[in-house]
């Protein structure tokens, strides 16, 4: 594989994207979501979590440890930022991440590509922008996010940068099985449209089976990357590693499998 | 000495339909040559499986030594595609620049390979345009334009002239004439003047198979068929008076065209020969209203393929 024509191919793609269809339908609902949230965040309605209520329901949501890691002993803020944007972040990529292939190969635009560059190239070429895509948008979201947490929240300023590398690594290397599995479904599909709705549909068979798996069988198993998101949250290093390597196998058995469809779709 | 294009017992099936069906071909390089064949013949297919955009079911298909498709060939193999459109929303001179970066031009270098491709089809002002304002010839201008960026060895041409106004068909064929000397060619087309006109050699398939291969004057017998069209149906007398020629060896009046005639001869002079017919033909009183050497393409086609 050459690495400077898929460089070429990814900056060329993430260039034109910003302006285009592909990109404005994830930065358009991405912005106006994060809009909303950051003007509640400027409020300072992130202390409301960390009175003994918020706390209460946090707790519902994960267990009390969890909540009064993520409240207390984190800048709330950053917290809050953080369960947001790992829950949300199915749905974000789904829309960032359907066209890397389906929409040129559908039209065999790429026809003009292939006889200047391999599909591996053109495939890690999109992988790779769209990943920045969301990602870019993302690290935006997360350094207004740790200026607020840093005016608003009472905990050390390094030990707020520092947090907030620190959520935002970790939100990185979640998005990125995600991305490999939107490359997997539009490595097969002929449009964007196309690729979303079966992703959408796929995503829901995957969490259905993995639900009637885990009934039968007593082990904790998952078909889709959301199953290592209760691991993010734990901020302890066995479970940090934990998700890291699972993240890290999802993007590879997805993306594996994606690239094994692109190499042998007619075009 | 290794075949520019190389195809052993090519096979290409789409469910139980077979594209090509163990196709053999030997091409070689520095040639222009028109692919040609009826609807479904399997002539985009071969150039789709030149170009890596689909795989063979089974057989072998080599270009310039390596494998169809392979890494080795990239930027190598310009290609017009029928119908396909450029990216929407991106002018063309970015796709172009794009294009040329990926054959190897660095920045400047790539701009300056775009803006002489356009300039090498006389669009340059097309370029600042995005594809989708541009008119069908307009279209066809710029595929053209992008399928001799970085000046491959080999340019795959499907239909390039198809949906052109006369004025724009003569521009691309004087193109691809001055073309041709540097790169080989691979025409496919259904206008067969076209084919006549720009290619040294045919290839003619159908239902996947190979059914002629040679250079166009071969296929032609320019030196054994006259084609002769006169201003009247041609009378038995004068059939009779070209029968008792010694070089003559048949006269057969067209099926269809009753003023045509085709003459089959055997002659070491050829081109005495043809004065005397046409001297015979004056002293006969009829007018002669064409007059070719070789028997009529179009005709000798489908008969290949009927």
């Amino acid at each position: 594989m050459n690495w400077r024509r898929t460089g070429i191919l990814a900056a060329y793609d993430l260039r034109y994207s910003v302006l285009r269809l592909k990109g404005l339908v994830f930065l358009i609902p991405f912005t106006f979501f994060w809009y909303w949230l950051i003007k509640s965040l400027l409020d300072n309605s992130a202390r409301h979590l960390v009175s003994t209520e918020g706390l209460a329901v946090t707790a519902m949501l994960f267990n009390p440890e969890i909540a009064q890691t993520l409240l207390i002993l984190h800048p709330p803020s950053l917290s809050v930022f953080y369960i947001v944007i790992l829950s949300t972040a199915p749905f974000f990529v789904m829309l960032g991440a359907n066209n890397q292939l389906a929409g040129d190969a559908g039209r065999q635009t790429f026809r003009y590509y292939l006889t200047r560059c391999t599909r591996s190239e053109l495939f890690f070429g999109r992988f790779i922008s769209s990943y920045l895509l969301v990602a870019v948008a993302i690290i935006i979201v997360a350094v207004i996010t740790t200026f607020i947490s840093l005016y608003h929240d009472d905990h050390g300023n390094a030990e707020t940068i520092a947090y907030a590398m620190q959520v935002t690594f970790l939100t990185l290397a979640y998005i990125l099985p995600f991305i490999a599995y939107m490359a997997m479904v539009s490595s097969f599909m002929g449009s964007a449209l196309s690729t979303l709705l079966v992703a959408v549909a796929l995503y829901f068979v995957l969490l259905i089976l993995t639900t009637y798996i885990n009934h039968y069988l007593p082990v904790n198993m998952s078909l889709l990357p959301s199953g290592i998101k209760h691991h993010l949250f734990n901020i302890h290093p066995q479970d940090l590693y934990y998700a890291l390597g699972g993240s890290t196998c999802y993007t590879l058995i997805y993306g594996m499998i994606g690239w094994w469809l692109f190499q042998r779709r007619n075009i | 000495m290794i075949p520019f294009i190389e195809s052993n017992d090519l096979v290409k099936g789409y469910g139980s339909i077979r594209a090509l069906d163990h196709l053999t071909l030997s091409l070689g390089r520095g040639k222009s040559i028109g692919l040609v064949g009826p609807n479904g013949a399997g002539k985009t297919t071969f150039l789709s499986l030149l170009c890596g955009f689909i795989r063979p079911t089974s057989g072998n298909l080599r270009v310039m030594g390596h494998t169809a498709g392979s890494r080795a060939l990239k930027g190598r193999i310009g290609t017009l595609p029928q119908d396909v459109p450029f990216m929407q929303g991106i002018p063309v001179f970015a796709q172009l620049t794009l294009f040329a970066r990926l054959q190897g031009f660095a920045g400047k270098d790539a701009r300056r390979e775009s803006e002489r491709v356009l300039q090498l089809l006389d669009c340059r002002e097309l370029g600042r345009q995005f594809p989708e304002t541009l008119s069908f010839g307009q279209r066809k201008k710029v595929t053209l334009a992008q399928a001799l960026v970085g000046q491959p060895d080999l340019v795959l041409l499907d239909e390039p002239t198809s949906g052109l106004d006369p004025v724009a068909v003569n521009g691309v064929r004087a193109i691809i004439r001055k073309l041709r000397d540097g790169h080989s060619f691979i025409i496919s087309s259904h206008n067969l003047e076209e084919i006549k006109d720009i290619c040294e050699e045919i290839v003619v398939i159908n239902k996947g198979k190979l059914v002629r291969h040679c250079a166009i004057d071969d296929l032609l017998e320019k030196n054994s068929y006259l084609t002769v069209l006169l201003d009247r149906p041609v009378e038995p007398s004068l059939l009779q008076t070209f029968e008792q020629m010694p070089a003559i060896i048949k006269v057969s009046p067209d099926r269809d065209k009753t003023n045509q005639l085709s003459i089959y001869f055997k002659s070491d002079n050829p081109d005495e020969l043809q004065y005397e017919i046409l001297d015979l033909l004056r002293k006969s009183g009829v007018v002669v209203n064409e007059f070719s050497r070789g028997t009529a393409f179009t005709d000798k086609v489908v008969e290949l393929v009927s």
